[in-house]
């Protein structure tokens, strides 16, 4: 038995964080290394705690740190589902990043002496192991204090300083956007906060286990209200999607995909704080959120298909994305919700994938401008690969992850406008409708990138398949996205443990 | 043997035998080597379906879960229809892959193009062999993800010869020849428009009849259970997923542009898989949902007077275009989508056809037969035209006699598959075809007279298309700038025994019981007079292959009637129309409210206020301050005069 298995899994990606700051000078190149064993040890204790979980049991542990806060932690089905893959793709992005977090120093800050180099490098990555401790934060936490805490912690602490001080652009234009995004981030968790701490003018306590005391209030209706604008901001649901493109196309593409899990996450969260305990009560908001989610799924899909820039590509793609998770909230069953996390998890696999992909063809080209880019295939098939894997899983084709979950969440949908509802069907015969136009921009961009004949100034050595450090963990997750699609039995029925409930 | 094996073989081998020349792909040396290996994959599944032929039980149910909750399981059906087809595809996959090992030798990208070939013969035999529809599905999205990547295989668009319409032509606005990229493209967004509602169709039905296994389906409950309008949705749903991948009106494009891939591609795409893969589902569900005996059922006569009509006049269209086609491989193509309408027609007939035979369906068996003999003839055909633009370096029909007489083997194929394919008597197709016209000669009685006319119109057109593509090719086309006849030896063995296969059918014919309708079929009266048409129009054709007084009419038939544009600017016009309202306008709009003018513009506005207070002069200071001492005892006053 390993002691304070949770508590390690939160904690130890922040000490590992402290160890490569206090001890840069020496662990030097070594630092992303380091990040990456970490995680990767993390990863296994996730694991362990997962056959726990799959077995019937549900892991807690009381960490109080006052008479109303506290950071006790929960694993039950649903938070170690999200908490595994999630910790998976930042496995696979630290490992992602030793190659790309050089080549983003030499491009910001030209030729530096080692010293310098070592500085930023380092920052890097001490600041990159704080999104697993947020992250795992956000998951495992029971009480709305310490997950507000743990949100704001992903927000300000890593995403702010790595995306200011790696991001794109000239200096100036980094920090604006980096301080827009750390506007928006905290303006959704404000709307948390106010949320929460209305909650417990109600109810005496910030436990989400006590959040069930608001049925039948009459204040909780306006309750949940804020914190879904809260969670809406973050999962960048039409009108409060504005920050997404900008944030997108300013940061290290190396933590792309954790940005689409920041975003991604509020899914989880409304599952967590209002769907399970207030069950009838969010039954009023399953039609505007599955409204809202349409909207923005179709218009996602339509910005993404008039970008030219690659990363402003793939977040235009995030805000569709993630509408569909929410969709299958927003559809109230339970399959609907069971199918709205697994999208949500398959989501972040692909979108991982394709915001790194996206990386290293800016990493090899030196352009983000796709219509500069053509013919790639014969000099890069294994990130042509990459991106046609991400095009699949996003697309809902099989055998990935994404099938399966767009599978489930529709037939929920399906259930709900069956015993519910009839204009869901109509609802959910146009947000299929809309899944046609992910394939579209996916394949067409995937076309103009990698079809025809080679642009005659990419047809130089320097354009190939960047090092394998940078492939081989994307491939990685695109096998989990495969085995995810071929096999989802186990993590369906951790998810069921807790959904099925309802 | 256990069952389970059998399919694990039946299924993995093809994919597995393929990945060593995939994970090779760095080494040129041993890629050369291993394509005999999956040949060998594909060879294990023909023996894999034939001794589920021989030795299955007839309809047979193996089942074995994956996510029982949710109703998708591995369920597997041998029955009549999957037990032929899944002989079929194996034996053309296999034919073709031979073929294969000699037409692909020396290109550049083996790994990818065995990968995808094999992946998309086990795909299609998923879609064979499938009763649940979610493992059907799979099959199905494996077909266009594997036909994606082979239409597109050439990617590097710069072989002419790998292009689809005559490079530089433009019509209109539009550029009207297509590359290879182009054609996958094509192919993948085209079939994608029908998989998602064939998705949502399948979701539906599982939501309402709680089972996905199409055998078990209570069909008629369901269509009771959701009325007309649920029926109607549930089948038209369904039916776009069936039309798009069969290339029907208006979804045809797509396997127009398709022939840019490798001919071993077409061949195998137009005869056993993909393309047929659409015409066989639709088989396999009007086998089980029984139309004919649920005529009381609301909406479903509307959706297969839907498939009729749209089948028939797919029929029409396709042998109309081909008869204006230059290009071998795309005449080839516009015949296959008219030959699959008349499938779709033949098979949507069975709603007002009662005939039974041996209990089945002779609409039904009309259609599958058709599927088969069809399957061998074309792909022959593709072959032969794919030996032919090696021989003659050129997609475009040229070849005399001379040529005929060089290509004697290949020729005789060709007379051969088309002979037997057109229905002129007593080849093969006649007594399907024949069938056929007995079909509908009986719907004309029972529902309309209209499908018989579009019938044999479409095969007399038919007729001539192929007897022109004959002509044209070793008969009375132009004489070829040059011809390398050697080698082919593997090619020439792939197309006879393809062709070979159709004798097999013919004896079939007059073998089966079940098929002894099809025999009494042909000396009616009506399929003799048709069969002498057939035979006159293929004379005709055959003497005079090309009209110049009609080459304007030809070309507009070569432009496909304009439907490219329907693909390459009506559609892109209007996404790219709103994603573009979407991204300069409101996306900017709303930029314009958040993040750069009307919230940051209150902000500084606010702020600006603010620091105009602080100037550093005293004076305006103690002005301030006296002010807002001034304003509170004001207040104040006010507050004590009204309290």
């Amino acid at each position: 038995m390993i002691p304070h298995i949770l508590l390690q899994i939160v904690v130890v990606p922040a000490i590992a964080s402290a160890i490569i700051f206090l001890t840069r000078p020496k662990i030097g190149e070594k630092a992303g290394l380091i990040a990456g064993i970490t995680l990767i040890y993390t990863t296994a204790l996730l694991c362990i705690v997962g056959i726990r979980v799959s077995q019937g049991e549900i892991i807690y542990e009381e960490y109080p740190v006052g008479a109303l806060v506290n950071f006790n932690f929960l694993a039950d089905g649903l938070s170690l589902s999200v908490a595994l893959i999630i910790n998976l793709i930042c496995v696979a992005l630290a490992f992602y990043s030793i190659h790309y977090v050089d080549h983003r120093i030499e491009a910001i800050y030209g030729e530096v002496d080692k010293r310098t180099w070592l500085m930023y490098y380092t920052r890097f990555f001490f600041l990159f192991t704080l999104f697993s401790t947020g992250f795992m934060g956000v998951s495992f936490a029971t009480n709305l204090i310490a997950m507000y805490f743990f949100m704001e912690i992903l927000t300000i602490i890593p995403l702010y300083f790595i995306m200011a001080q790696f991001g794109y652009s000239d200096f100036i234009e980094r920090y604006r956007v980096a301080l827009m995004c750390l506007f928006w981030g905290v303006a959704g968790a404000t709307f948390f906060l106010i949320g929460i701490l209305w909650a417990y003018t109600q109810i005496g306590s910030f436990e989400i286990s006590e959040l069930h005391n608001l049925a039948g209030n009459p204040l909780t209706f306006w309750i949940a209200l804020i914190i879904l604008i809260g969670m809406a901001t973050k999962l960048a649901i039409v009108p409060l999607h504005a920050w997404m493109p900008w944030v997108h196309a300013e940061h290290p593409t190396c933590i792309a995909g954790l940005l689409a899990v920041y975003a991604n996450i509020a899914v989880y969260v409304i599952v967590r704080v209002l769907v399970l305990p207030l069950h009838d009560e969010f039954k009023v908001f399953c039609i505007p959120i599955m409204v809202m989610a349409l909207i923005t799924m179709v218009y996602g899909a339509l910005l993404t298909l008039a970008q030219t820039d690659v990363k402003r590509f793939c977040a235009c793609s995030t805000i569709s994305q993630i509408s569909y998770s929410v969709f299958g909230i927003g559809a109230f069953t339970i399959l609907g919700i069971e199918g709205g996390i697994f999208y949500f998890l398959s989501h972040i696999l692909g979108k991982a994938i394709l915001f790194s992909t996206a990386g290293i063809l800016v990493y090899v080209t030196g352009t983000r401008d796709m219509r500069k880019m053509g013919g790639l295939w014969s000099k890069m098939p294994i990130t042509a690969t990459l991106w046609i894997s991400a095009a699949v899983i996003l697309s809902a084709l099989p055998p990935t992850s994404g099938f399966v979950g767009k599978w489930i969440f529709f037939v929920g949908a399906f259930q709900f406008g069956l015993y519910g509802n009839p204009i869901v069907v109509l609802i959910a015969i146009l947000a299929l409708l809309s899944t046609i136009l992910t394939l579209v921009y996916t394949f067409l961009r995937g076309l103009q990138i990698f079809f025809g004949p080679l642009k005659p100034e990419l047809s130089n050595d320097k354009i190939s398949d960047p090092p394998l450090t940078m492939t081989v963990p994307l491939l990685i997750l695109a096998v989990v996205s495969i085995i995810l699609g071929v096999y989802p039995q186990p993590l369906l029925d951790l998810i069921h443990s807790v959904i099925g409930l309802l | 043997m256990n069952e389970w094996i059998l399919f694990l073989i039946l299924f993995l081998a093809p994919v597995l035998s393929s990945v060593p020349i995939a994970l090779a792909y760095k080494h040129k040396e041993l890629v050369d080597k291993l394509p005999p290996l999956s040949v060998f994959g594909i060879f294990l599944s023909v023996i894999a379906s034939l001794y589920i032929f021989f030795c299955f039980p007839d309809k047979a149910l193996f089942s074995y879960p994956w996510i029982p909750e949710l109703g998708i399981d591995f369920v597997f059906i041998t029955d009549y229809l999957s037990k032929y087809m899944g002989v079929i595809t194996t034996l053309i996959a296999f034919f073709i892959a031979i073929y294969g090992l000699d037409y692909m030798k020396g290109d550049y990208r083996l790994p990818w193009y065995w990968f995808f070939f094999n992946l998309f013969t086990a795909s299609m035999l998923l879609v064979v062999y499938s009763d649940n529809l979610f493992l059907l599905f799979v099959g199905w999205e494996g077909l266009g993800v594997a036909s994606w990547g082979l239409i597109g295989h050439w990617h590097r668009d710069d072989d002419e010869l790998t292009y689809v319409g005559t490079v530089d032509r433009k019509v209109g606005p539009l550029n009207f020849f297509w590359p290879p990229s182009a054609g996958g493209w094509r192919a993948i967004s085209t079939i994608r428009f029908g998989d998602v509602p064939m998705f949502l169709a399948i979701a539906a039905i599982w939501v309402f009849a709680g089972n996905l296994n199409i055998s078990q389906i209570e069909w008629g409950g369901l269509f009771v259970q959701v009325g007309f309008a649920g029926t109607l949705i549930i089948m038209l749903l369904f039916l776009i997923g069936l039309f798009t991948k069969s290339a029907q009106v208006p979804f045809s494009e797509w396997l127009m542009t398709a022939m840019t891939g490798p001919t071993t591609v077409s061949a195998l795409l137009h005869s056993a898989t993909m393309v047929a893969a659409g015409a066989y589902v639709f088989m396999r569900i009007t086998w089980y949902i029984e139309p004919w005996s649920l005529h009381g059922v609301p909406g479903l006569e509307t959706a297969y007077t839907i498939a009729l009509f749209i089948g028939l006049i797919s029929g029409l269209y396709g042998a109309l275009v081909a008869l204006g086609m230059l290009e071998r491989k795309v005449l080839l193509a516009a015949t296959t989508m008219s030959s699959l309408g008349l499938m779709f027609g033949a098979t949507a007939a069975s709603y007002w056809i009662h005939a039974e035979v041996n209990g089945m369906n002779l609409a039904v068996l009309v259609g599958f037969w058709y599927l088969a003999t069809h399957a061998f003839a074309k792909a022959s055909l593709f072959l032969v035209s794919g030996h032919l633009i090696h021989a003659t370096h050129t997609r475009f029909s040229v070849g005399d006699i001379e040529l005929g007489k060089k290509m004697k083997v290949t020729f005789a194929t060709t007379i051969i598959a088309t002979t037997f394919l057109v229905g002129i008597p007593p080849l093969t197709a006649y007594w399907v075809k024949s069938a056929m016209d007995y079909v509908m000669e009986h719907l004309a009685i029972e529902y309309s007279i209209v499908p018989l006319i579009l019938l044999l119109t479409t095969s007399i057109i038919y007729s001539a298309v192929l007897a022109r593509f004959m002509s044209t090719n070793f008969i009375k086309g132009e004489k070829p700038h040059e011809v390398h006849l050697e080698g082919g030896g593997l090619m020439k063995a792939g197309y006879v025994m393809m062709v070979s296969m159709l004798f097999v059918i013919f004896g079939l014919i007059f073998m089966l019981p079940e098929l002894k309708e099809f025999v009494h079929a042909g000396f009616e009266p009506l399929s003799i007079a048709v069969g002498i048409a057939a035979l006159a129009s293929f004379g005709i054709a055959l003497y005079k292959p090309r009209m110049p007084s009609m080459a304007k009419f030809s070309t507009f038939l070569s432009d496909r009637m304009y439907f490219p544009y329907l693909n390459d600017y009506i559609c892109p016009k209007i996404g790219f129309f709103f994603s573009r309202i979407f991204d300069n306008y409101a996306n900017r709009g709303l930029d314009g409210l958040y993040n750069t003018r009307v919230i940051p513009g209150l902000f500084g506005l606010v702020s600006e206020s603010i620091r105009s207070i602080q100037t550093g002069e005293l004076s305006k200071y103690i002005k301030i301050v006296l002010g807002v001492v001034l304003i509170v005892l004001i207040l104040v006053s006010i507050g004590g005069v009204l309290l």
